[in-house]
């Protein structure tokens, strides 16, 4: 007796007439596989739904609250270092303001002016002490070596990235377990 | 279905009561979705917490022409595959068992058959661990949510096609796990079941 046609009917779920059925029936009788096949779907269609433990809903509620303290400290957090930063900057001001205090308008444009160039200055003259320094090591150390260098610094991002993955999942597990 | 819909649109706006009214009308399906596709109490229970966060936080991108369980299945099957993925592997327990809940059936089999019932409940649980993510996935979905092939395919993003493999697939792996380990039946279809011969 072919096998293929019955384990086709059992997959399939198909509807089959009264022919069929003694057919699958007769077939069942000899072949393990089929009889297996029939029996883990009625094992399937058997089992019932597990319900979470009772208190299901409040601890989502908790959790909810939970989240949105964590979300809230952490605007808190971010809003006082963006105050801080607007602190210190509007105190630089207030500090060049102070200094230059009964000069003149134009002495006050002046020192402000100068002091946008000096940092301007800075910044392009290490860039350039960079570039330099860059330069000559890039002659003095070998190709291989920065190779080398490049690839630990890629492991070394790698592994970081991957730790704190695993310290934010395992952080998570914990918190809710 | 209408309050659902109800609750949906006042969750959408703000509303937690309605977003709760939700969660307790869900929970069920969601949690033994997480619970066969992770085996453990604990990591069903934080699975299904997860899902309805991720729902709660994502409620403005759900499309009200879907269905919402279908909607709601899929966000916990995929968090429940990432997290065996990043697993690898899963540890299942026969106490785990012991330390669910579950649903009390009217139709009920025989209390004498309670304890084979319970074991086959058990060996079950174990067999399906040796399925792939997805697999198990679309067994969970096809015999204990009621999900057609077409709501699979919607709920794991696979085509129908590529359901209907996977479900035979995994049947016959079960059947062929279930006759290795040779286990007695002691099943009782329920009565909305039409037999398949």
């Amino acid at each position: 007796m072919n096998h293929r046609p019955f384990e086709e009917w059992l997959l399939e779920n198909q509807p089959l007439t009264p022919e069929q059925k003694q057919e699958l029936r007769d077939h069942l009788k000899i072949c393990t596989n089929c009889t297996a096949l029939t029996e883990v779907d009625l094992a399937l269609k058997s089992t019932r739904l597990v319900a979470p433990v009772a208190g299901f809903t409040d601890r989502f509620q908790l959790r909810l609250a939970a989240e949105r303290k964590h979300h809230r400290t952490l605007l808190l957090w971010g809003l006082s270092l963006l105050g801080l930063i607007v602190i210190l900057a509007v105190g630089v001001v207030i500090f060049e303001l102070y200094t230059t205090w009964g000069n003149s308008p134009v002495q006050i444009f002046v020192t402000g002016m100068s002091w946008l160039v000096t940092m301007v200055s800075s910044i392009r003259t290490y860039g350039s002490i960079g570039l330099v320094l860059l330069k000559v090591t890039a002659r003095i150390i070998p190709m291989s070596l920065w190779l080398t260098a490049a690839a630990g610094c890629f492991l070394l991002v790698f592994l970081w990235a991957a730790s704190l993955w695993k310290l934010s999942y395992a952080t998570s597990v914990r918190r809710l377990v | 279905m209408d309050d659902e819909k109800t609750w949906i649109n006042q969750a959408q706006n703000g509303s937690d009561e309605a977003f709760t009214r939700l969660v307790e009308t869900y929970q069920t399906p969601v949690y033994n979705l997480c619970y066969r596709m992770l085996g453990e109490p604990e990591a069903a229970e934080d699975a299904a917490q997860e899902t309805f966060f991720k729902s709660y936080r994502n409620l403005g991108k759900y499309d009200p022409t879907r269905s919402f369980a279908t909607w709601l299945l899929s966000i916990a099957a995929h968090h429940c595959i990432d997290r065996l993925r990043r697993q690898r592997y899963t540890t299942f327990s026969m106490d785990d068992e012991e330390n669910t809940f579950e649903l009390p059936d009217i139709h009920a089999p025989d209390p004498e058959n309670e304890l084979t019932r319970r074991e086959q409940q058990a060996q079950m649980q174990t067999m399906l661990r040796s399925l792939d993510a997805t697999d198990r996935a679309a067994v969970v979905l096809r015999y204990w949510n009621d999900c057609s092939e077409v709501e699979i395919a919607q709920t794991l993003s696979l085509t129908v096609p590529a359901v209907k493999s996977r479900l035979h697939r995994a049947r016959r792996a079960l059947a062929k796990l279930w006759e290795e380990n040779g286990i007695k039946t002691n099943v009782e279809r329920r009565p909305h079941e039409s037999p398949a011969f």
